[in-house]
């Protein structure tokens, strides 16, 4: 269950209309120089600058069109969201393909507004939180409209997918801490032939029936 | 003559037009669930903004000939212009915009209320009288700059300096509408792009062009 602001908790008790607006974040990367690119679109009217875990957001208008209803759930299945922008904003197209978007962060909030003054009533909730996994563009054909780039943004659990980024060696192993030698030997241990007093261990061979039996007098 | 630049003012564009009938309204866009205990719920899902529609006066070829070229001008993607609202023109108290037109003083907002549903103004003639239904317009913030339209939802009387009292306007007020912006009064205005698929200038016969109609709606950049 959401935790609502006490100010929203008001508000929803009024029962005097609501005004949700929903909130989405990119941190795309500059093609160029990798720096982050953070974008915001939000469907009400005007650029408007949001605080969200302190620092301030600007959030383009318009240019959201809408997303897929998102479904709560237990467990760690990756789900996938559509979100649709308008090919018609000039800040989409910048956005999504002047900058790299490829499992770009992306957050949905969701903001509840006044229906009188059209202001926040308190700070954004966060209803998603993910990764950009595709962005193809569709341009309508002619005599159509609603050209829509959709962003299909995956859910945090698509970071459980990742294989492990380090290995086992010694290289990973200093990238970690310089000085650790733990894996110095790593990549040729069962390579080489060893001597365990007079028997030769040969490489590859099975272990159990090399090594000594513990009691044995070979 | 230089290139028209966008949005064609009010002088390039709205003036010209032969007006036979129009509409200026807000839109409004809920989300409707009427229950079956009789309640009527609604959610705002869309935004205020002001649109309408003009239907043109019969107009000989020769009168429309020079609207034509404006027209497709503005059919063109990115197309903006200014329209106003040809029923209030000025303050319903001021026919013609005599008073205001003859003051010296410069009519800004004073500040904006912070429920941002008020503003008050300033640098108005003394007594000077705004009325419920009197619409104004300003512009702000920049790249590009927004022009703001508002309607009083009261009336309101400036004192002896000019300045009025907070008054409850029409769509609420945005971000970025500061103190010390000049207002207008004469000719409110906002911008406003064609709504695709709905200008013509109608059809000829004879010796007359009828039926022109144009579909628009406020934009803020």
């Amino acid at each position: 269950m959401r935790s609502y602001a006490p100010a929203e908790i008001t508000h929803l008790q009024a029962r005097a209309g609501v005004r949700p607006r929903l909130l989405v974040w990119i941190v795309a990367k500059d093609r160029e120089t990798g720096d982050p690119f953070p974008v915001g679109f939000w469907n009400g009217d005007d650029t408007e600058e949001f605080t969200i875990a302190a620092v301030a957001r600007s959030y383009n208008p318009t240019a959201l069109l809408g997303m897929d209803d998102i479904t709560f759930e237990t467990g760690l299945k990756v789900r996938r969201i559509s979100i649709w922008l308008a090919t018609a904003a000039t800040e989409v197209i910048a956005a999504v393909q002047g900058y790299d978007v490829r499992l770009a962060p992306i957050e949905v909030h969701r903001v509840l507004t006044d229906p009188l003054t059209h202001r926040p009533i308190a700070a954004p909730h966060r209803i998603w939180k993910g990764w950009v996994d595709g962005a193809p563009r569709v341009t309508p054909a002619k005599g159509l409209s609603r050209g829509r780039v959709s962003i299909t943004a995956a859910s945090a659990a698509m970071a459980l997918t990742r294989g492990l980024p380090g290995r086992y060696s010694d290289e990973a192993m200093r990238l970690r801490g310089g000085d650790d030698r733990l894996f110095r030997y790593a990549d040729i241990s069962g390579k080489v032939p060893i001597y365990w007093g007079e028997k030769r261990l040969e490489t590859g061979a099975s272990k159990d029936s090399v090594l000594p039996k513990l009691g044995s007098r070979a | 003559m230089a290139l028209m630049t966008f949005p064609l003012g009010l002088t390039q564009f709205f003036d010209l037009l032969p007006i036979g009938k129009c509409t200026f309204d807000p839109t409004e866009a809920l989300d409707l669930a009427e229950t079956a205990g009789g309640e009527v719920l609604t959610a705002d899902l869309g935004t205020a903004l002001w649109s309408g529609q003009i239907d043109l006066a019969l107009m000989e070829h020769h009168e429309a000939a020079p609207l034509r070229p404006l027209l497709n001008l503005l059919r063109r993607a990115g197309a903006s212009f200014m329209v106003a609202d040809a029923t209030r023109p000025w303050p319903r108290r001021d026919p013609g915009g005599v008073v205001l037109r003859a003051s010296t003083g410069t009519p800004a907002i004073l500040a904006v209320g912070g429920s941002w549903r008020e503003l008050s103004l300033k640098g108005l003639p003394p007594w000077y009288a705004i009325s419920a239904g009197d619409l104004i317009s300003f512009a702000y913030g920049s790249s590009p700059t927004r022009f703001a339209l508002h309607e009083c939802v009261g009336d309101a009387q400036a004192a002896a300096n000019g300045e009025t009292p907070l008054i409850e306007v029409n769509p609420p007020i945005r971000p970025g509408a500061a103190a010390d912006t000049a207002v207008q009064l004469i000719w409110p205005r906002c911008k406003a792009v064609l709504q695709p698929g709905t200008a013509s200038l109608g059809a000829s016969v004879h010796t007359i062009t009828s039926e022109g109609t144009l579909r628009w709606t406020q934009t803020l950049r």
